[in-house]
């Protein structure tokens, strides 16, 4: 399973990112984002291997075993800091009873919630240590890939050399961007190019550029393009579809599913290998975001 | 003065130890803790808020500045409460990311900014409910900030102002909202008094609403 990912991969495959599980979950089976989406997916198990099955079926070729909110310093906010193995272990074995033989079962390492020193006073240790509790029930559970996403590049590289020291599975690395008066930036205000390069350097396998604040118009492509020229390792993009509105006590996401499936080919065509969508994707734009990168791979 | 606009520099580049040195050597020369204060800390701060906000300065370098503010705040907080007993500094204000949120960057940046101008802040956290907005506000405060990133937590910054208007506090208490999903739409439609877009404006808001409720928010 492992070695086919990245081998499919450097074959010149494109592939569909995972669904956003946690705001699908919103859409389609009526979870309030309030409370831990973690304890969530573990008292809504039929509900949630639904989304996941529903997220395959619209084309991803990852599944978002929704894991990314069990790190011990997010749980922590909740009470539910003990947690740590049990929601991600349980997350990550219900994705895979429902992965296809050709998908691949992915857990999400997320926001750590912490900054490290000497901004912020989390210490190496701390951050290491709270990945390798998250990646244990991942691998306990069947995971195929491990996925990490932070504002800090720096503790995604931690995260990557956790998981590199406890497995040999593919990892993607995900970097967050905002576009500013000074270009495209982390939280941190590293450049793209830098922030990229980190990542490659840290030892990913695939470098992503998910969420944040970059438009699926426009930014996105610039997002790519500069990743491109900063590393050698397939990319992923996966942006939001705009920012949400509450309009008439509705949550209404700007970019619809055909305005974003018409941006795909130019993502790929910057030199991404893997698209997708994040918060607030629907299945509808996933399944119009897959039909483009089937019709590229034909 | 130049040891003040020293300390500023020092508290821009995030020295702390720096700042702590040159604070100390401040009192030590006679000048007045709240030249040290104005002149040096917050004059530092300020200028920090106004190079984050275009862009100069990132968030590691602001937590940075903060962390050498507090440094300084050390020196001169037990200096301040003597020079000034019997006088109150009356403004106080609450922060809190509400319930079902743990979105804390953006309040905690606030945060920053009104402790960088001299206010007093209590941050109650994350995930804050009604209940403890309420108790907050009622023990003091005449602000209260609400911070959310997502758009369905948001909504529950309507339950918080029901709340605070049960609980009386209406007309004692300015409510202030803000969060990236936030908008002054929104915030006009749920009766909020203040939005502030940026970290960078929140200062300014506060001032105004403390105005409003004729409180008296220098030493």
């Amino acid at each position: 399973m492992q070695s086919s990912f990245l081998e499919r991969l450097n074959d010149g495959e494109l592939m569909v990112a995972d669904g956003p599980v946690h705001t699908i979950v919103e859409q389609e089976k009526g979870r309030a984002l309030e409370g831990h989406l973690g304890e969530w997916i573990f008292d809504n198990q039929d509900d949630f291997q639904a989304v996941v099955k529903a997220t395959y079926a619209a084309g991803c070729d990852l599944g978002h075993a929704g894991t990314q909110g069990n790190g011990r310093y997010r749980l922590a906010d909740y009470g539910l800091e003990d947690k740590v193995y049990e929601f991600t272990f349980t997350a990550t074995q219900l994705t895979k009873e429902v992965t296809p033989e050709n998908c691949y079962v992915m857990g999400t390492i997320g926001i750590s919630g912490r900054f490290l020193e000497p901004a912020g006073d989390m210490t190496f240790d701390e951050a290491y240590d709270s990945f390798k509790e998250q990646i244990i029930p991942m691998i306990d559970g069947g995971v195929d890939v491990i996925r990490i996403v932070e504002n800090d590049t720096e503790q995604v590289v931690i995260a990557i050399k956790a998981a590199n020291d406890l497995c040999d599975l593919p990892v993607i690395g995900q970097n967050v961007f905002y576009p500013g008066k000074r270009g495209i930036r982390t939280l941190m205000g590293v450049e793209a190019k830098a922030a990229t390069a980190r990542l490659e350097e840290g030892g990913a396998d695939v470098i992503g550029a998910v969420c944040g604040d970059i438009s699926p118009m426009g930014d996105a492509i610039a997002t790519v393009k500069e990743m491109r020229q900063a590393c050698d390792k397939p990319l992923l993009i996966k942006p939001n579809p705009g920012m949400a509105e509450l309009i008439d006590d509705q949550m209404v996401w700007p970019v619809t599913p055909e305005e974003m499936a018409k941006e795909v080919l130019g993502w790929i065509d910057a030199g991404a290998s893997i698209a997708g969508g994040c918060c607030g994707a629907s299945l509808e734009h996933l399944k119009l975001i897959s039909a483009v990168v089937r019709s590229k791979n034909n | 003065m130049e040891i003040l606009e020293a300390i500023a520099e020092n508290l821009r580049f995030g020295e702390a130890s720096k700042v702590e040195e040159l604070v100390q050597a401040a009192l030590d020369d006679g000048v007045d803790v709240d030249d040290v204060l104005q002149g040096g800390l917050i004059s530092g701060m300020t200028t920090v808020g106004i190079l984050f906000r275009d862009e100069e300065m990132f968030l590691p370098e602001v937590m940075l500045s903060a962390k050498a503010m507090d440094a300084g705040m050390a020196i001169l907080e037990p200096l301040l409460l003597l020079k000034h007993s019997g006088k109150k500094k009356e403004a106080k204000i609450v922060l809190g990311t509400v319930v079902g949120d743990v979105h804390s960057i953006g309040k905690n940046l606030v945060g920053i900014m009104l402790k960088g101008a001299g206010f007093e802040v209590e941050d109650l956290g994350v995930n804050v409910s009604p209940e403890k907005f309420v108790e907050a506000a009622a023990g003091g405060a005449q602000i209260v900030g609400m911070s959310a990133l997502l758009t369905t937590t948001m909504r529950s910054m309507k339950t918080n102002i029901e709340a605070l208007d049960s609980a009386g506090l209406r007309g004692k208490v300015k409510i202030l909202v803000g969060g990236a999903v936030l908008t002054q739409k929104y915030a006009d439609e749920i009766g909020a008094d203040g939005y502030a877009p940026d970290a960078g404006s929140v200062v300014d808001k506060v001032k105004e609403l403390l105005e409003q409720l004729n409180v008296n928010y220098l030493y």
